[in-house]
């Protein structure tokens, strides 16, 4: 147990036995041709076809028997590692190959706007493949790579066989380094019982915590007089700050006219978003809900820790682009019901057309003060419209204004962020420190 | 996908090309079709599917298999039964198979390494031709009957030997024990890892 949640303990899931030994398409061929050739010469009773027959008919039993007694299980271990858009896969395939490492098939799929930086290298052990992938992301990104699927292959590619094994999914998570910085921010007060939940946070307010060096320049207010008249040097207090507010962060999964590529790659970085967010708020124990709007409003309420760390992150996960667009007046009332009036809401949307803009001042008319995240579909259409080297400046710039003037109609209700650098959200980190972000009129 | 697979260290399988190409022409030679046609549709058969190994794989790789399986049975269709072109038929088609196996696109692949997949099919082969020969008889039944018969033998040697394979443990490889993942570890200190204060420092705003 952990707070007053149950938990359940993921236990490895019992051995499968090993798959089928299965033919390839190449034995069925060989089948074939042997089959008729050995019926053609017990026909005309010429045994010339039998002979070349046999070894087509014998072969592929022969290739059977020889996968079916070898290697049943294969385990992997693997780990993705790298900064920004650079992801480093690097793992190892365990089993007692002996010789015959060469045998063993996997492919990792890989994700949708990744590229492969260079070839895969492999490693052959007699008990161990290593193997090393370089990837590089086009935009951030939370994603699951499935586990790969193992196949021995016999050396004349008639026979193959899917191998058992421990082997997880490797999760992918790439977002704006700036937002490991944004847990610090002390977000607007709309905690009802402020200090009764401390943050993990250190400052100069709060309940008491020790006694430290003081820093140059700080101010001597914040010295503690006689813990330094007892020791004989400066000492400054730490404190322990108490929670300022919650935040919920709410994911605009209504379809665009952009259509369902561009759809969908703009919901992997709000995603990549929103769990970067939500990652570093909760990290200083502040309160994070969730929230996701297509036809229905789909909601995880307040709460802080790390079963709810999952349940956030699970959630965000399984956002998905929705096929039809519910009113704004519901996801409103769905917000009202979950959640306490004057909780900071961070929406994130594209916001790519008038009409989704009445989501605003319907949540805001609940007493949800908005904060709009927008990221922009313009880096994804660039140079796509086949124009000239000359005239795509000119180009991106007349839509960069043409997006300015779209957004302009949403600053009226909150803070807009139009976030078209997709690897740095230092322009919301900045809004967000402002004193008075969620006083817009 | 990223597919890593290790980078061939044999040749281009040019050699084995060759090989084939001269068995099948000389099988054609010996057969049925008129002299110059014979070798023409062995060495065709050769050619048209090397072309089409060397480009990408359909099928798992099974589409360059289909000239030269067609050049050898109409090869064997017209050739006339005898001890010499009994020999050449089992091994020409022998000689596919080494070379199907010999795929520089499959890292799995390789001649050498097939060998002892192929081994009992060159004996079953070879039986049928010495159990022909010595026999004494009609050459066509005799041979018909001893290419049955070996036939036979392997396929029941491959069936005693999967009857008496011992199949491997399905038991885990014994190791440490592991601690349970994600969330339901706890933390370490017996403490809740909410109520650990951080390092972690702000200034006041």
């Amino acid at each position: 147990m952990i707070g007053d949640l149950p938990v359940e303990i993921e236990e490895e899931p019992p051995l499968a036995p090993p798959g089928p030994v299965r033919w390839t398409w190449r034995a069925y061929l060989l089948l074939g041709f042997g089959g008729v050739l050995a019926a053609f010469a017990v026909a005309s009773r010429d045994p010339v076809p039998l002979f070349a027959g046999i070894p087509l008919l014998i072969v592929p039993f022969l290739a059977a028997s020889h996968v079916a007694g070898r290697l049943s299980r294969v385990d992997l271990a693997w780990q993705a590692t790298g900064l920004g858009p650079d992801v480093t896969i690097t793992g190892e395939l365990n089993g007692e190959f002996g010789g015959e490492g060469v045998d063993i098939a996997f492919q990792v799929p890989r994700p949708f706007g990744a590229t492969e930086v260079g070839p895969p290298k492999l490693d052959i052990g007699p008990t161990r493949i290593g193997f090393t992938i370089r990837w590089r992301l086009a935009e951030p990104s939370v994603m699951v790579v499935p586990a790969p699927p193992v196949v021995w292959r016999d050396p004349v590619g008639l026979t193959e066989r899917v191998l058992d094994g421990a082997r997880p999914s490797l999760p992918i998570e790439r977002y704006p380094p700036s937002l490991h910085r944004m847990g610090s921010i002390r977000l607007e007060r709309t905690t009802t019982l402020p200090g009764e939940v401390r943050s993990r946070l250190l400052g100069a307010s709060g309940e008491f915590f020790g006694l430290r060096e003081p820093a140059p320049g700080e101010p001597p207010r914040s010295v503690n007089w006689r813990a330094t008249a007892r020791a004989g040097r400066l000492l400054a207090n730490d404190y322990r700050l108490d929670r300022t507010g919650d935040l919920l962060v709410l994911l605009d999964v209504r379809p665009t006219s952009l259509g369902p590529d561009v759809d969908e790659r703009l919901l992997g970085v709000a995603r990549a978003a929103a769990h970067g967010i939500a990652e570093s708020f909760l990290q200083s124990k502040t309160r994070i809900g969730f929230a996701s709007f297509g036809e229905f409003l789909k909601a995880v309420p307040l709460s802080t820790g790390r079963v709810h760390r999952v349940r956030l992150l699970r959630a965000i996960a399984a956002a998905r682009r929705e096929p039809a667009a519910g009113p704004a007046m519901r996801c409103a009332l769905g917000l009202r019901r979950h959640y306490p009036r004057g909780v900071t809401t961070l929406v994130i949307s594209t916001w790519t057309e008038e009409p989704t803009f009445n989501l605003v001042p319907y949540i805001q008319r609940q007493g949800f003060p908005v904060i709009l995240l927008s990221p922009s579909p313009l880096p994804m259409r660039a140079g796509s419209g086949g124009l000239t080297t000359a005239d795509e400046p000119l180009a991106e710039r007349l839509e960069r204004l043409e997006r300015r003037v779209l957004l302009s109609a949403l600053w009226a209700h909150g803070p807009v962020v139009d976030w078209d650098d997709f690897w740095t959200l230092d322009p919301l980190a900045r809004l967000l420190r402002r004193p008075s972000y969620g006083r817009v009129a | 996908m990223s597919a890593p697979t290790p980078s061939p260290s044999r040749g281009g399988g040019i050699g084995m090309t060759v090989v084939l190409g001269v068995v099948a022409g000389f099988f054609g030679l010996l057969g049925g079709l008129p002299w110059f046609l014979g070798p023409v549709v062995g060495v065709l058969g050769v050619v048209g599917s090397a072309l089409l190994r060397s480009r990408e794989p359909v099928l798992g790789g099974a589409v360059p298999l289909l000239p030269g399986l067609v050049a050898l049975a109409v090869l064997t269709g017209t050739a006339p039964a005898g001890p010499p072109t009994d020999l050449l038929a089992g091994l020409t088609a022998l000689l596919f198979l080494l070379w199907a196996a010999d795929d520089p696109a499959r890292p799995a692949g390789g001649g050498r390494r097939a060998v002892p997949t192929l081994a009992p099919a060159f004996l079953a082969v070879g039986l049928a031709w010495v159990l022909s020969l010595a026999l004494i008889g009609q050459p066509a039944d005799i041979s018909l009957a001893g290419a049955l018969l070996a036939a036979a033998l392997v396929v029941l040697a491959i069936l005693f030997a999967s009857l008496t394979h011992r199949p491997p443990s399905l038991a885990p490889a014994a190791g440490p024990p592991r601690a349970p993942t994600g969330a339901a570890r706890s933390p370490p200190t017996g403490m809740a890892e909410e109520d650990r204060p951080s390092p972690r420092r702000v200034r006041p705003a």
